[in-house]
């Protein structure tokens, strides 16, 4: 299970420059944010009218948001409790306040059938709460699948996350610019994180707190 | 909502008003919030740190110094002030004992909330662009492609400085935000903007260029260092301020002090909650104003409206029952509607619209901060009237001539002002009557109706202000309208100011009733022979004229201010009757109708002033040989003839005036008021005889010609609005019977085009309802303040009657006698009748001394501490009379006794002292014994009241 694991954001990042590379500046600037600060602020409410802002309140419907909010928050189901998480993401504030060291990113562990049923139901639903067509959704949903179940063929890549357990987020834009004729894979091969066992996540396939139902399915 | 006057007749101008044809007067709308949270602060502060610091047994003493002087808390501040002056040094000694000074750390405060404020304001912009926030353009300007964009809209918008561009990555909204220091301004593109920048390219130019048009305007600086002012005062301010008030109302003290003192303090956390309102209101109402002004310049800087077109339109927008609701809740919004947006991009109209809103909440700030500004001394009571006038008028005046620029250019209804001063004076109303300012310690002013004089007065300037607008805009249509606005506003707001100077100095104790007497105001002359024995209806008048605004002479009082009021409408008529001035709008017969009225007046004046003089010289003034009757009635008449001359004048000329009636009356009025002057001088000159003329000239000078321009002017604008209605009710009745005659004689005509007189009476019923009632309510408190004025009340004594009557004061309640009488015993009375037991216990001692001398030397010894025992009964009797009197008549009378028993003792001790045999002896030892009774009968009469713990 341990050569199988998978960092959340390098998923986004694959599935992004798969289905909507345009977003790919949005994936820049989120790099300089530890886990936990990205997921937080993609998660925050929308500003739609601040002083001296434009105020016309308009939001894009962006997959960034959706394809990590849902991939970490099926990760935390199935990977810990909700209480487990809390505590959690209360610890990382806390080491932001005082340490200000990032913390070690989220990884994604061997999923099962039903794991991997259940991520993309994650998917679905927080596209449709994000205003994402269906269709738009379906894509993104099996991109997800597909990204993590390819994941799964290639144990090779593994290897190469071990030497650095404990650094700083790994960037996760190109590192060159994009071309905007259309997607292209990664310059670098994925490079899956450390075990998600050491965090003490199941061996086996658990049972969700809260079952997501899809939406627009 | 503001109604408007009549019709322009120039046709729509085809393009849009340029919206930046006057200043927006946004910054001085900044202005007051920033003015009255300075004030507040300054206000607070002190406040705070003397409740935080003060020994509280010193700040009850202090404050039972008031109490032991017989001061009734409950009554009104006007009873309060007469019982104050009654023995004024005595309560001064008393209040000077227990000060607590805090001035050095109340100004260390302040200095720390200023800086605080500094701070706040240089950390805003790093706390919003945070690692954990925001990232550097560079960062995600993956392609390369947004920085010359970027660039390129900068060069657009011509700034001086680039702003700094940076990302939320996070953010899925398509907008940006302008923010910073003046130096260092930011922008921050949300992500949603950046992943469309080349989708909706449109879009991106649109809100960036929007973004920019905020610094193009300099809407950062004064915006974010309101920001960092407010935050700072909240905390370190208001809240400390609200619960140490909150302690004060609730939790310290006796319950029965804390009631007895409740209004007042309830007044006063109600004005702090009034401030919070007013600041956040009026800034959302103002940055809302600020969002039209950058869509218009991004547009202008060549954005497309496209993005403006699409955006969403809330449902059920302001429709039926929501209606109301949904304009509450807009008025909490940063932005206006996208409706208003879209519209105003075509049409900047609501950039130039009155409202009632900013109005309202502008008089409400103005009367808060005339509050708090009561801190500074006395002797700038001129600076802090000028500053709240100019802030008055100057928001009042700027939309105002705004509005009526639009009305002209887009040929819409040009606003008559009115109502513009009706909005003001509400809000003064509304903060005088929930703040402490006019109830003091009672729930509720007596006589509210005296406010009415300042809502009276908002209506007349802004009425005046809109018609001197309309009159300078017509005729100098060509030319930038900036300087003639700046001159249009400084006149009424230093008419204003004289009048708000004479309000604080005796008009604001109006609201308390008529307090004065007719015999204390005219003694106040100090003419030989005033106030005379029989004070018949003349002197009464006489009296109450002497009161009204043009009392106050002096050059602080900027009463020559309101000769302007005449002046700029002159200029302005003699300007638009020009040979080749366009658009004068009907006003055409202005200038010669107010010259001919102005001199038909003079004339009139002056035939007037002639038999009121040669009356005056037959009703034997001098009769009884002082000249005070006769030079006081040579100084008043006049001045009320010339007023009424002034009045009837403007009256009739406005009747009989269609345009600009208000200001050709006052300019009638003015010309009759110099006729009136001049012709009062001529004639007092003549009545004098031999007299040296400087004697009728300094008259002239020094009564009648401030108080022809000071109260005359206001009196004859008043009047021009009962002239005008009249004038209109003549014309309308003329119409009526006209129309019934026509339709006997020949039935309808349907293609006749109604008058534009017709056209008014049309108007809808409650419109004209609402100006009934306004009419109705000035004519009400006209009615209410003239039988409120009590000029038949006691004259005080021969000598030196008081300005303010020494009137009975009510008898204190049971509690309220109690409080004053423990006071008086706190403060400072059982302090004195210790003393004197002390004194006598010494002097006892020293006469028994005497008795038991066996010697000479014994004896002269002894006899040493009985005169040494003399002088201290003297002091201690004299500083015991020196203290305040006991509140109440017989508790006067056991401590008059209490004094006279112990002076007798000294009297007695000195002639024992002196001549040292039986006879002073036994007159000693009586006095002494009465003493000690005295004494006695005092502590326990004290004790059965309740003032001290019996012993």
């Amino acid at each position: 299970m341990d050569a199988k694991a998978v960092r959340v954001r390098d998923v986004v990042r694959d599935v992004v420059t798969e289905v909507a590379p345009e977003e790919l500046p949005l994936l820049a600037g989120l790099a300089g944010f530890d886990d936990a600060t990205a997921v937080q602020r993609l998660g925050g409410g929308v500003r739609r009218r601040e002083p001296l802002g434009f105020g016309l309140g308009e939001v894009a419907a962006l997959v960034t948001p959706v394809v990590w909010l849902a991939v970490d928050q099926a990760t935390q189901q199935i990977v810990g409790t909700w209480v487990q998480n809390r505590v959690a993401r209360t610890g990382v504030a806390l080491r932001r306040v005082f340490r200000r060291s990032a913390p070690p990113p989220v990884v994604i562990p061997a999923l099962t059938r039903e794991q991997l049923a259940l991520v993309r139901r994650s998917v679905l639903t927080m596209a449709a709460q994000r205003g994402l067509e269906p269709e738009r959704a379906a894509v993104i949903a099996d991109a997800v699948v597909t990204r993590l179940v390819l994941d799964e063929t290639e144990p090779e890549t593994a290897a190469a996350a071990e030497a650095e357990p404990d650094g700083p987020p790994e960037p996760l834009a190109p590192p060159t610019p994009v071309r905007p004729n259309g997607p292209e894979p990664p310059d670098a091969p994925v490079q899956p994180n450390e075990a998600a066992g050491r965090d003490g996540g199941p061996e086996g396939p658990e049972q969700p707190d809260e079952p997501t139902r899809p939406a627009g399915t | 909502m503001v109604a408007g006057a009549r019709a322009a007749e120039q046709p729509a101008d085809v393009a849009p008003l340029d919206e930046r044809v006057l200043v927006a007067g946004t910054t001085l709308r900044f202005a007051l919030l920033l003015a009255l949270l300075v004030a507040a602060s300054v206000s607070m502060i002190p406040r705070t740190v003397w409740h935080l610091f003060a020994s509280p047994e010193k700040a009850d003493l202090e404050a039972a110094c008031f109490l032991a002087a017989g001061i009734d808390p409950s009554v009104s501040a006007n009873a309060s002030f007469v019982q104050s002056q009654r023995q004024p040094a005595a309560l001064e000694e008393c209040t000077a004992r227990f000060a607590q000074d805090f001035t050095t750390v109340s100004v260390s405060v302040g200095l720390v909330a200023l800086a605080a404020a500094c701070t706040v304001h240089r950390l805003l912009p790093l706390w919003r662009t945070r690692r954990t926030k925001v990232v550097p353009l560079d960062v995600v300007d993956v392609h390369g492609r947004l920085r010359p964009l970027l660039d390129e809209l900068v060069t657009v918008a011509g700034l001086d400085r680039t702003p700094r561009f940076v990302v939320d990555p996070a953010s899925q909204a398509t907008g940006a935000v302008a923010f910073g220091r003046p130096r260092r301004p930011v922008i921050r593109l949300d992500g949603g903007l950046v992943v469309t920048a080349d989708s909706e390219q449109e879009r991106f130019r649109a809100v960036v260029l929007h973004e920019l048009a905020h610094l193009h305007h300099k809407d950062i600086d004064i915006t974010y260092a309101t920001v960092a002012l407010w935050r700072v005062f909240l905390v370190l301010v208001l809240l400390p301020w609200t619960a140490v008030g909150l302690d004060v109302l609730l939790l310290r003290g006796s319950a029965e002090v804390r009631g007895v003192y409740a209004p007042f303090n309830t007044h006063a956390h109600v004005l702090g909650g009034l401030l919070v309102l007013a600041v956040y209101l009026s800034r959302l109402e103002i940055l809302r104003h600020r969002e039209i002004y950058a869509d218009l310049m991004a547009v202008r800087w060549g954005a497309s409206a496209q993005p403006w077109q699409d955006s969403p339109v809330r449902r059920h927008a302001g429709e039926g029952w929501r209606r109301p609701f949904v304009r509450i809740a807009a008025l909490w919004h940063t932005h206006p509607s996208p409706a208003l947006r879209r519209a105003s991009l075509t049409d900047p109209k609501a950039l130039f619209t009155l409202r009632a809103l900013p109005l309202l909440l502008t008089g409400l700030a103005a009367d808060i901060l005339v509050w708090h500004l009561n801190a500074l001394p006395s002797e700038f009571l001129w600076l802090s009237a000028v500053l709240v006038a100019g802030l008055v008028i100057g928001i009042g005046g700027v939309a105002l001539w705004r509005a009526v620029l639009y009305a002209l250019r887009a040929g819409g209804t040009v606003p008559s002002g009115w109502s513009a001063g009706l909005w003001l004076g509400l809000g003064v109303v509304v903060g005088e009557l929930t703040g402490p300012r006019a109830a003091m310690n009672q729930w509720l002013p007596t006589h509210p109706e005296a406010l009415l004089i300042l809502v009276a007065v908002l209506v007349l300037l802004m009425t005046w202000t809109a018609q001197n607008a309309e009159g300078w805009l017509r005729a100098r249509r060509e030319r930038p309208p900036g300087p003639a606005m700046l001159a249009g506003l400084a006149v009424p707001a230093l008419a204003y100011a004289s009048v708000l100077y004479w309000w604080r100095s005796v008009g604001e104790v109006l609201t308390d009733g008529w307090p004065f007497t007719t015999a204390g105001v005219l003694a106040s002359y100090g003419l030989p022979g005033l106030p005379p024995s029989d004070a018949g209806p003349l002197w009464h008048v006489v009296a109450v004229l002497g009161l009204l605004p043009g009392t106050l002479t002096g050059a602080g009082s900027l009463w020559w201010s309101q000769v302007l009021l005449w002046v700029l409408p002159v200029l302005a008529l003699v300007v638009a009757s020009r040979p080749g001035r366009e658009g004068t709008g009907g006003g055409g017969r202005s200038p010669v109708a107010g010259l001919v009225g102005g001199l038909t007046g003079g004339i009139v004046c002056s035939a007037g002033l002639a038999v009121a003089l040669a009356r005056l010289r037959d009703a034997e003034l001098e009769a009884s040989g002082a000249v005070g009757p006769l030079r006081l009635a040579q100084m008043m008449v006049p001045v009320l003839v010339i007023c009424a001359a002034m009045a009837l004048t403007a009256a009739v000329v406005a009747a009989l005036t269609d345009s600009r009636w208000l200001t050709t009356g006052l300019a009638a009025a003015g010309i009759t008021a110099l006729v009136g002057v001049v012709a009062a001088h001529t004639l007092v000159r003549a009545d004098a005889g031999s007299g040296p003329s400087a004697v009728a000239w300094s008259l002239s000078r020094e009564a009648h010609l401030p108080y022809a321009v000071a109260l005359g002017t206001p009196v004859a604008g008043l009047v021009a609005f009962v002239g005008r209605g009249a004038g209109l009710a003549g014309r309308g009745a003329a119409l009526l019977v006209r129309q019934v005659t026509t339709r006997r004689r020949a039935g309808p005509h349907p293609a006749a085009r109604p008058s534009p007189v017709a056209q008014r009476l049309l108007r809808p019923k409650w419109r004209r309802a609402v100006r009934l009632a306004a009419v109705g309510a000035v004519v009400t408190w006209v009615g209410a303040t003239a039988l409120a004025v009590d000029v038949s009340a006691s004259p005080g004594p021969a000598s030196l009657p008081a300005l303010v009557p020494d009137r009975a004061a009510p008898e204190p309640s049971a509690t309220v006698s109690r409080l004053q009488h423990q006071a008086w015993a706190t403060a400072g009375g059982l302090e004195r009748i210790e003393a004197l037991r002390t004194a006598e216990l010494r002097y006892s001692a020293a006469v028994t001394a005497v008795g038991e001398a066996t010697d000479d030397t014994g004896f002269l010894q002894a006899m040493d501490r009985v005169t040494s025992a003399c002088g201290a009964m003297d002091r201690a009797t004299r500083r015991a009379d020196a203290y305040l009197s006991v509140p109440s008549t017989a508790g006067q009378r056991m401590w008059t006794r209490v004094l006279t028993r112990h002076r007798e003792m000294t009297d007695t001790c000195r002639d024992l002292a002196t001549r040292p045999d039986r006879a002073t002896a036994e007159a000693a030892d009586t006095a002494r014994r009465n003493a000690i009774d005295s004494v006695d009968a005092m502590s326990y009469w004290l004790a059965e009241k309740g003032a001290i713990r019996p012993k």
